[in-house]
């Protein structure tokens, strides 16, 4: 069942990747990557990382997609098609990323398998991730200056985004 | 099975095949006479003219992303509700869950103040423009 | 446990102290409507003040703060370059008319929230509140990059630095989830145990992860310190961007990479690199990495013609330079162990006269755009003659960083070729000698432009009349004459420097 499960996943993940790359409308490759970044979601939870699926899919397969589709319906519709020739280049770098991922990949599994980390099911890690938050030798600090962040985001991006609607208008 | 995420296929499965199952039942015994009228939006209707990807205001991305941030703030307060309840410490847990919220809805009142929640707020600018 | 939490908070008053500005910052704007932008300066500039006032009174009995955050001299000598720089660029943010008057009150926020990531960069050994850290800082650097929309070069600025910003974090992410991976831990102290382990008793396949790991890693401090192959975002970002920003991104950010990298460097990877395993010619990789980021950076400021490109491509040699000292700490070895500190103290101490150089030469470069709209060689011919206070520093600040006599520029440099010679890097310090030279060609053209050029033709320029503009040109005189009082007088310096090293 689990492999199914992630057979299934890597391959949306993988197909959608492949779609959104290639696909010559890039309001499709939007939607392609949404089936990326959700094929994504669900290979965190078939790794028990439960809460960072969810935070995947209520993110990127929510937010930033979103966002990205507000971007490509701003932009002037020439610009929203793209030749994939120019991009011809790329292909041996994407293709050398790819293969020292995966060695790395292939070379940190016995590492981890030692060292005792578990690479399959393990409990729910909300509850543990919110005992962690709620710490004050653990993360207590970062989470307040997460906070932080979200405020300086919160008003940065809104008064860059101001102006250009005021540019736009 | 695996974790608690079995409730969350079945959701994905029934929401997939709730709009799947008509789509092919429909494709398999609806009637083949197409032409090119019943491609438009409003068959009887006016006649669309130009593309559907016409240009945005840019109100819709602003809220995007103010959206953006308060979903990532829900993101990070979940588990704090999660554990609160039961938390050993719960004075202390609520000290840093309200920090937190606070924090970040200074950043709230500060864009509802500055008008950058107001949708009218867009309209009036053009109004000034064009007039 | 309130007792623990009450030292906790105590220990990060200059934290809470710089949170605080950002929130009082905002509320100000709000309140006070049209004309904020003075008040929420000055109340700015108070914050910023208080931040200082704590971390002066902080005792340097190291603490440990949150299990996370280490307050030790260390980091009190970092955050000191810090929180001093942030107030001075608040200062000239203020002044700056690049920055138009309706979006000025928020400038202020982003400063002060770009300062405290830095202040927690620098602090911490943990690296999950190293992420968070730097990813404040970046994000605020980012929106202040792009700051003045209507200009093109600064909304490319701002985006460019999004984009190679947003890929560097990446790929140091990754290498952190390696080095998780490894050790288990987020903690440098036990990430640097499971890599001398996997170094010393691992096969192949631990060898490549912990040099890919490290590799990784180093593309994300090397991204923020603008090393060579890391700098290519640093001119566009650094002329593009509103001046005080720009010497934010020099000092503070650059400060603060420093700061991350001689931690991490000093924590995870002294050990091997002592007993020179093989990694130990990790030392000589950031030899070569020192002396090509230096020679790159001077050699393609020769031909710049825009006064902040050149100084950007000047501060990436500055960056080669201080990796020297990087470089002499990595490449110590047991006889001769005594290196790792002096290289250290090197670098702490370049910083300082780096720090005090390159705020005073980007703060005169906007003094000039300011009065005189001021940007190239050509713009500044014969400006030294309208403006002679401003000229006159501008020609001290040059002479430290091109490490002349009399200013502390010279004794940074005396003490890295120094350091450089102790290990046995000779070569290093020949390029590194002939780079000064380099560089001295460059400085003086802008001192030839400022002073003996066009000194008939004076140019009418926007005096700027009131209490912060006087401020702010009074902050380069005060930055001119420290350059030259600690170039005289560097015994108080190089003690605060080595009592941060211990």
């Amino acid at each position: 069942m689990l492999d199914f499960m992630f057979i299934f996943f890597a391959s949306l993940a993988l197909l959608g990747g492949l779609l959104m790359a290639f696909h010559p409308n890039i309001v499709h490759s939007a939607f392609a990557l949404v089936a990326a970044l959700f094929g994504v979601a669900g290979l965190y939870w078939t790794l028990g990382a439960d809460f960072l699926g969810a935070t995947q899919v209520l993110l990127y397969v929510g937010g930033i997609t979103v966002l990205l589709l507000f971007a490509v319906m701003l932009s002037t519709r020439d610009a929203a098609r793209i030749s994939i020739a120019r991009y011809a280049l790329m292909a041996p770098i994407v293709g050398l990323l790819g293969a020292f991922l995966v060695t790395t990949g292939k070379a940190l599994v016995p590492i981890v398998r030692a060292a005792g980390g578990a690479l399959g099911p393990t409990e729910p890690t909300t509850e543990k991730i919110g005992n962690l938050f709620m710490d004050p030798t653990a993360f207590m600090l970062p989470f307040e200056i997460l906070a932080v962040l979200l405020l300086v985001v919160l008003v940065g991006a809104i008064t860059l985004a101001r102006r250009g609607e005021e540019d736009a208008a | 099975m695996y974790l608690d995420f079995h409730a969350v296929l079945v959701f994905l499965i029934t929401g997939v095949m709730m709009v799947s199952t008509p789509m092919v039942l429909g494709m398999l015994f609806r009637p083949r006479n197409s032409y090119k009228e019943k491609d438009m939006p409003y068959e009887c209707g006016e006649d669309p003219i130009g593309g559907a990807q016409i240009r945005f205001d840019m109100r819709f991305y602003t809220t995007a992303l103010i959206f953006i941030v308060f979903d990532a703030e829900i993101v990070l307060i979940f588990p704090w509700a999660h554990v609160f309840a039961h938390h050993p410490e719960q004075g202390l847990a609520l000290v840093a869950g309200l920090v937190f919220v606070t924090i970040v809805f200074f950043g709230l009142i500060y864009d509802w103040a500055k008008g950058d929640l107001d949708w009218v707020k867009s309209f009036r600018n053009k109004r000034r423009v064009q007039g | 446990m309130s007792e623990t939490l009450a030292s906790h908070l105590t220990a990060l008053k200059p934290e809470i102290w710089l949170t605080g500005t950002i929130l009082v910052m905002l509320v100000l704007d709000l309140l006070v409507g049209k004309r904020s932008a003075r008040t929420v300066g000055v109340f700015g500039l108070i914050g910023i003040g208080g931040a200082m006032w704590a971390l002066m009174n902080q005792s340097s009995v190291p603490v440990r703060a949150f299990g996370l955050i280490s307050i030790d001299t260390y980091s009190i000598f970092f955050r000191a370059l810090i929180i001093s720089a942030t107030g001075i660029v608040m200062l000239h943010g203020m002044v700056f008319r690049g920055i138009e008057d309706e979006t000025r009150a928020e400038f202020g926020p982003m400063l002060v929230g770009a300062a405290l990531g830095a202040c927690l960069l620098v602090s911490t050994d943990n690296l999950i509140m190293l992420l968070v850290g730097m990813e404040l800082l970046s994000l605020c650097s980012y929106v202040m990059a792009g700051w003045q929309k209507k200009e093109r070069r600064s909304a490319e600025a701002g985006l460019k630095y999004l984009v190679y910003g947003a890929m560097a974090s990446g790929l140091m992410l990754f290498g952190f989830s390696l080095l998780y991976g490894l050790s288990g831990s987020m903690w440098m102290p036990e990430i640097a145990l499971a890599v001398s382990e996997a170094w010393s008793l691992g096969d192949a396949g631990q060898h490549m992860i912990v040099v890919i790991a490290s590799t990784l890693v180093f593309v994300g401090f090397g991204f923020k310190i603008s090393a060579f192959p890391f700098h290519f975002w640093a001119p566009d970002v650094y002329e593009g961007s509103p001046t005080p920003v720009t010497s934010m991104l020099a000092v503070a950010s650059k400060t603060a990479g420093f700061g991350v990298l001689i931690r991490f460097v000093d924590t995870v990877y002294l050990d091997l690199t002592i007993a020179e395993d093989w990694l130990g010619r990790f030392g000589y990789v950031i030899a070569v990495l020192a002396a090509i980021t230096m020679t790159y950076g001077n050699v393609t400021a020769v031909k710049q013609n825009n006064i902040k490109r050149l100084l950007a491509y000047s501060s990436i040699a500055h960056a080669g330079y201080l990796l020297m000292g990087v470089a002499v700490m990595t490449t110590a070895t047991v006889d001769n162990r005594a290196a790792v500190g002096i290289g250290m103290e090197s670098i702490l101490f370049y910083l300082v006269s780096y720090y005090i150089a390159t705020l005073g030469a980007f703060g005169c470069a906007m003094a000039f755009a300011n009065r005189f709209g001021a940007e190239t060689l050509e713009d500044y011919e014969g400006l030294g003659w309208s403006s002679p206070w401003i000229g006159a520093c501008f020609i001290i600040f040059l002479t430290s960083l091109v490490g002349l006599p009399p200013a502390i520029g010279l004794i940074g440099k005396w003490l890295l070729f120094k350091a450089t010679l102790s290990v046995g890097l000779d070569w290093l310090a020949v390029i590194a000698a002939l780079n000064a030279a380099v560089a001295l060609f460059y400085y003086f053209k802008i001192a030839r432009a400022l002073f003996l050029r066009g000194d008939t033709d004076y140019q009418e320029g926007l005096a700027s009349k009131g209490v912060i503009p006087g401020l702010a040109h009074l902050s380069l005189i005060v930055l001119a004459i420290f350059t030259v009082y600690f170039g005289l007088m560097w015994d108080g310096i190089m003690e605060w420097v080595s009592e941060a090293v211990m």
